[in-house]
């Protein structure tokens, strides 16, 4: 059985991953103490359910990730001749579904806290002989779920760039943007802080829609990368221009008289076929050759088979 | 960034102008200022644990009418037209021996438990009269 090379990172990127790896590990504790402080502060809001909620589903990417980069480079076999690449792409389609899902239950559940009028109630609790309302321990856990959350999401952007890596770029994007899940859930309680009830649901319903939003947009990337899309260009909606400059360098073979190309993602990694139109005699030398030139390219460019045909369009 | 910067301004300014936090939607504690207490009693046999308890917490509501100069009003019904009037604002909190995990917890806002076990039900979000309680609560705690 013809199976595919092991893939090895080149040693920069090993770094990064490394980094990245780090920069996980550190979000997995840091989500763990947002859920159980959010949770310890939640009480009635609805608010501060919708936040934790979305809190407590953030964490899947990052560990979606952590395992997923024990797996991807394992060399093929007989099971799997393509390697494992794609569990990036598995992880980080379990992941939308989870957001998406919640996303839609969330909705559903903070729509019907506001049409029954459901007031969240909030007590109070002594701290050093000073009665503090509890509203303002949800704001501090809900600054605290964002500013570190920013952050981390700051410093995991350009590994993920770097590492061509879908889940960890999501993660990366969901976390810079959770300020404003936090910020929303903070003028919920605020609301309710001025009596005004239906401010709290309403909030809920906005970081809902946000969840739905995002959890929609990773659902459909993820789908659609399942689906053999042509590779994008991370955090874009662009085909990546390292199929263009694919193009070009076969352009420049002379040997090529006529090439079509098609190329797909495997998780961090392209596969791809070149059929090749040529009356030269060594063709097995010159395709062995291409292949060389064209893995120069880019790291991405894992696993090409350039095939000699007769004519382009059968 | 700039959303969030604002969110800080946004924040800042309701804590520097307006510690006044939390408020009633339904001025509960305002109406009970203005006017009286409405105080739910919770009918119980005579005699029995849950009649003394209720006993105790009247005299405990009778305290909180005097700490808070306010007058108080002791209306008697069941759990079920009670929790009805409390929902309708007619009245403004129920007594009735009422442990914290009572299964009617849902359907009203609770106080902290006075003794450990027991607490009051409020209607819900009136989150200012649950702020008075509470804090008379911790007094006599």
């Amino acid at each position: 059985m013809y199976l595919t090379h092991t893939f090895e990172l080149p040693p920069h990127l090993k770094k990064a991953l490394k980094k990245a790896t780090f920069l996980e590990k550190v979000t997995v504790v840091y989500l763990i103490s947002v859920i159980v402080v959010m949770f310890l502060v939640m009480g009635s809001s609805q608010a501060m359910k919708t936040a934790w909620l979305e809190d407590l589903l953030s964490i899947v990417p990052s560990i979606a990730f952590l395992v997923s980069t024990r797996i991807y480079n394992r060399p093929a076999n007989k099971k799997f001749p393509y390697g494992y690449h794609r569990v990036f792409s598995i992880a980080f389609l379990t992941g939308s579904l989870a957001l998406f899902g919640m996303g839609m239950f969330l909705i559903v559940d903070s729509s019907i806290s506001l049409i029954s009028g459901e007031r969240p109630t909030i007590g109070s609790t002594m701290i050093f002989g000073k009665q503090i309302w509890l509203g303002w321990f949800m704001i501090i856990a809900l600054l605290y779920s964002a500013i570190p959350a920013m952050i981390l999401g700051h410093k995991k952007q350009k590994p993920a760039k770097d590492l061509h890596n879908k889940i960890l770029h999501t993660d990366a994007t969901t976390q810079k943007a959770d300020y404003m899940t936090a910020g929303t859930a903070i003028l919920g309680i605020i609301g309710v802080g001025y009596g005004l009830w239906w401010f709290d649901a309403i909030m809920a319903i906005l970081i809902s829609i946000s969840v739905i939003k995002d959890g929609y947009n990773n659902l459909t990337n993820a789908i659609t990368d399942l689906m053999d899309r042509v590779p994008y260009k991370i955090g874009s909606q662009i085909v990546d221009p390292l199929l263009e400059e694919i193009e070009k360098t076969i352009a420049y073979w002379s040997w090529v008289e006529g090439f079509e190309i098609r190329f797909r993602e495997h998780g961090q990694v392209y596969f791809g076929e070149i059929k090749v139109l040529t009356s030269e005699d060594n063709v097995e030398e010159l395709i062995t050759e291409g292949i060389k030139e064209l893995k120069q390219l880019h790291w991405k460019i894992h696993d090409i088979t350039i095939m000699q045909v007769k004519s382009l369009h059968p | 960034m700039k959303w969030f910067e604002h969110l800080l301004f946004i924040i800042v300014f309701l804590v520097v102008t307006n510690c006044n936090m939390p408020k009633d939607p339904n001025k509960s504690w305002n109406s009970i200022k203005q006017h009286e207490m409405q105080v739910g009693v919770v009918q119980a046999p005579v005699d029995s644990e849950r009649f003394k308890l209720i006993e105790q917490e009247k005299i405990m509501m009778e305290k909180f009418g005097t700490f808070y100069k306010v007058k108080s009003k002791f209306l008697e019904g069941t759990e079920t037209q009670l929790i009805d009037s409390l929902n309708n604002n007619k009245i403004h909190l129920i007594i009735g021996g009422f442990e914290k995990n009572n299964i009617l917890k849902n359907e009203v806002g609770t106080t902290a438990p006075y003794d450990g076990i027991h607490v009051l039900f409020i209607p819900k979000g009136e989150n200012l009269l649950l702020f008075k309680l509470e804090e008379f609560i911790y007094k006599i705690k």
